[in-house]
Formats: C-alpha cells, structure tokens, sequence
C-alpha cells in the first residue's frame, strides 16, 4: 500500500513540475519573441449608445442626421460607429438620401464618414419610383455633398435593375447617382 | 450586411409580382456609366453604350431615355459617333450609322437623322439596297422605311450578273414586304448607262421592274436617255 502511495506522489510531482517548465518555457518565448509587452490597445474616451448627430446649415435647416447604435469616440482620432443611418437632405426638414451601413468611420475633423461593408442606398422622391443601390465600403464627402464608392453596385429604380462597378451620388438639389463603370441592366417602360 | 442584402433580396422577389407590361417594353442597355437625373427624372446612358430590343440593336455614345409628355411612350434618344443601328426582322436585314437616333418604344419607330446618314437592307435572298439620305423613318412594324434628303441616294445591288441599279429623289418609301421602292420628288434612276427621270418613280425590286410616268401616277411625262453602243 505504502508503495502505490509513494508511486503516485512521484507520477503527480512529475507531472506538477513538468507543466509548471512547459509555462515558464512558453512565457520565456513570448518576451523573447516580442522583445517588449505589447502595447495597450487604444480605449475610447467616450461611448455613446444610440448616438444621433445633427448637422445643420447655417441657416438652421437639417443637412444631414447620422444615428448609429453604437459610437466609440477615440481622443484627437476617428469615431467608430456601428450600424448607422445616415439621413442627408438638401432643401428644407426633408430626407433625400438614406445610407445605411454595418459599420462606419467618421475622421476627427468630422468631415469624411467612411461605410463599411454593405450599403444601402434610398432615395425618396415625391412622384417618382424611390432609387435604391446596394454597393459596398462607401466614403461620403459632406463638405462636396458627394458620395463614392469603387465597389460592384446595382440600382433599382421602378421595375428597372442595373448593375455596374463603382457608385457616386451627388446630394446637392437636384441629386444625381450615378454608376461609373461596366454597366449593363434592363430598362423597362411602364 | 445581412439586413441591406435581405432588403435587396425582398426587392429583387417583388420584381417578378410587378406588371407584366415590362416583358413587351424591356429594353436591355450596357454603357460605361448611367446617371439618373432628379432634376430631369432623366436616365443617361454614356460611352460604348448598347440598347437592344428583340432585333433591333442602336449604338451610340450617349443614350438618353425619357417619356412623351402627352402620351407617355418612352422614347430612347441616341446621339454621339459612333451611331449605328442594325435591325433583323424575318430575315431582313436594315443597318446604318447616323448623328443622330429617337427609337419609339411602344411604335416602334426609330427616326434617324445625319449628314448624311447611310442605310443597307438585304433581304433573304441577298438581294441589297443601300444609299444614303438626311433623315430616315423607320417603322419597324411595319417593315417600312421613309426617306428623304437633298437628295436621297440609293443603289440596288441584285443578286446574279445584273448590273447595279442606281438613283436619287427627294423622298424614297421603301415597303421591305412588298419589295417597293417608290421615289418621288426628281427622281432618277440608271442602269446600264441608261437613265429614266420622272417625278414618280415606282421600282420593284422582287422582278427589278420600274415604272414611271402615269402608270406610276406621275404627274410628268417620263424622260428615258437611252445610251447607244
């Protein structure tokens, strides 16, 4: 009995000092590898839930309203935004142009908001079939009204489908969307 | 993102449940870029752009597509070098080029304007007629294309050893059916060194028989120059 005991203190001593080397080993590795810690990963200075940002023009009429469900604000850097909406309008209180995205990034200077992944584009007009594309990683320009993206894109508008490489939309009044290469669709007449 | 694609998705499934209109009116476009004008509600078709509709195909570098206001009909208006149209219907070929092209979707009519514009027909016997003129109406119902110009040309090229059949008028109707070209307006026709001139001018193409003067219901007398061997 005596010998079974003493058998299965030294297997478990083994065993203990043989996992304690294998982490000390692979710490050893890691410092060796890096040569110093890695460095921290930036923390927002501030998060915001449900963000809605309200741009107005200088004579207070609404030029564009981005909410995104979640914001993380980076200090002297970029906004992180999450599945966002970005409602632009160029004449009065009215929505023209609806974008909405996954996941974005506005610069620090607010100026550039860049849509990552898939984004749907809407356009709404009184009397006319609304516009829709679907294209992907779009920049939006606020400062020239513009809007662009390189990525394969298609249109619908009415019954009409066309598809193309590369989406611009100009917001001023009157807008225009345009697909910049290698289009091909059907046109359809009501 | 999974909810734009599903909306795209949505959208692409109520397509087919729209009117049914759309099969008899669809026309296919490919170009290098399209912009769809809020101001104009037009939608603009540019560089290398091909629109296609059963057998009729137009080529141009800017294709514009609007309605009539009164009426509704869409209209496909083409304007640009290159412009060329081809036309293949029951195994008549109509091609050309022009400067410019209005297509009348629901008429189907294509009007074609240039300096001068050039045309070809050939039928399904091979049989070839091409000239040129300023403005042509092409009623592509009707297989009937209306010609006119200062003055119209054409040339009838017949299949076998017949010699080319050449002339010109102001105005030139050709029935692709009946294989009738009629020339009116000072028209003259040539072969073989001999030269028929009336103000109506009949021409069968089937038999290549011309008839002028009063059984072509001329108001002329026929003035024939013979050209003696």
């Amino acid at each position: 009995m005596k010998e079974i005991v003493s058998i299965t203190v030294t297997l478990g001593l083994i065993l203990t000092v043989t996992l304690f080397l294998n982490v000390l080993e692979k710490s050893g590795e890691q410092i060796t590898q890096t040569g110093k810690p890695a460095p921290a990963e930036p923390q927002p200075d501030v998060q915001i839930r449900n963000a809605t940002i309200l741009k107005t023009d200088d004579f207070g009429y609404h030029k564009y309203l981005l909410h995104a469900e979640r914001a993380e604000h980076y200090l002297q850097h970029s906004t992180e935004l999450e599945n966002l909406r970005l409602m632009v309008s160029s004449s009065g209180n009215e929505t023209d142009w609806l974008l909405t995205a996954e996941a974005g990034w506005m610069d620090a200077a607010s100026k550039q908001l860049l849509l990552h992944g898939e984004v749907l584009v809407n356009q709404r007009k009184e009397g006319a079939a609304d516009i829709t594309g679907l294209t992907r990683d779009m920049l939006v320009d606020y400062a020239n009204t513009l809007a662009y993206s390189s990525a394969p894109a298609t249109l619908l508008n009415g019954q009409n489908m066309t598809s193309g490489t590369g989406l611009s939309i100009n917001f001023s009044r009157p807008g225009k969307i345009s697909l910049l290469s290698r289009v091909s669709g059907t046109h359809v007449f009501e | 993102m999974s909810s734009n694609r599903f909306t795209l998705f949505l959208l692409l499934l109520a397509l087919p449940l729209l009117p049914l209109a759309e099969e008899k009116t669809a026309v296919r476009v490919e170009a290098d870029n399209v912009v769809h004008d809020e101001a104009s509600g037009q939608v603009t078709y540019s560089g290398n752009v091909v629109v296609t509709r059963d057998g009729m195909q137009l080529l141009s570098d800017t294709l514009v597509i609007t309605r009539d206001s009164n009426t509704g009909e869409g209209i496909i208006t083409a304007t640009g070098e290159p412009l060329k149209f081809l036309s293949n219907s029951e195994g008549q070929t109509v091609s050309g080029d022009a400067s410019t092209a209005t297509y009348q979707v629901d008429s189907r009519q294509l009007e074609l304007r240039g300096s001068p514009m050039h045309f070809e027909s050939v039928d399904a016997r091979g049989q070839k007629l091409n000239g040129s003129a300023s403005e042509a109406r092409y009623d592509m119902e009707a297989s009937f294309l209306t010609m006119s110009g200062s003055p119209v040309h054409f040339r009838q090229t017949p299949v076998g050893d017949n010699q080319p059949i050449m002339g010109t008028s102001s105005q030139a109707d050709y029935d692709m059916n009946r294989k009738l070209l009629v020339l009116s307006g000072d028209a003259t026709v040539k072969q073989d060194g001999n030269t028929v001139r009336n103000d109506r001018i009949v021409f069968n193409l089937r038999d290549s028989v011309i008839t002028a003067g009063a059984r072509a219901n001329a108001r002329e007398r026929v003035e024939t120059l013979l050209e003696l061997e």
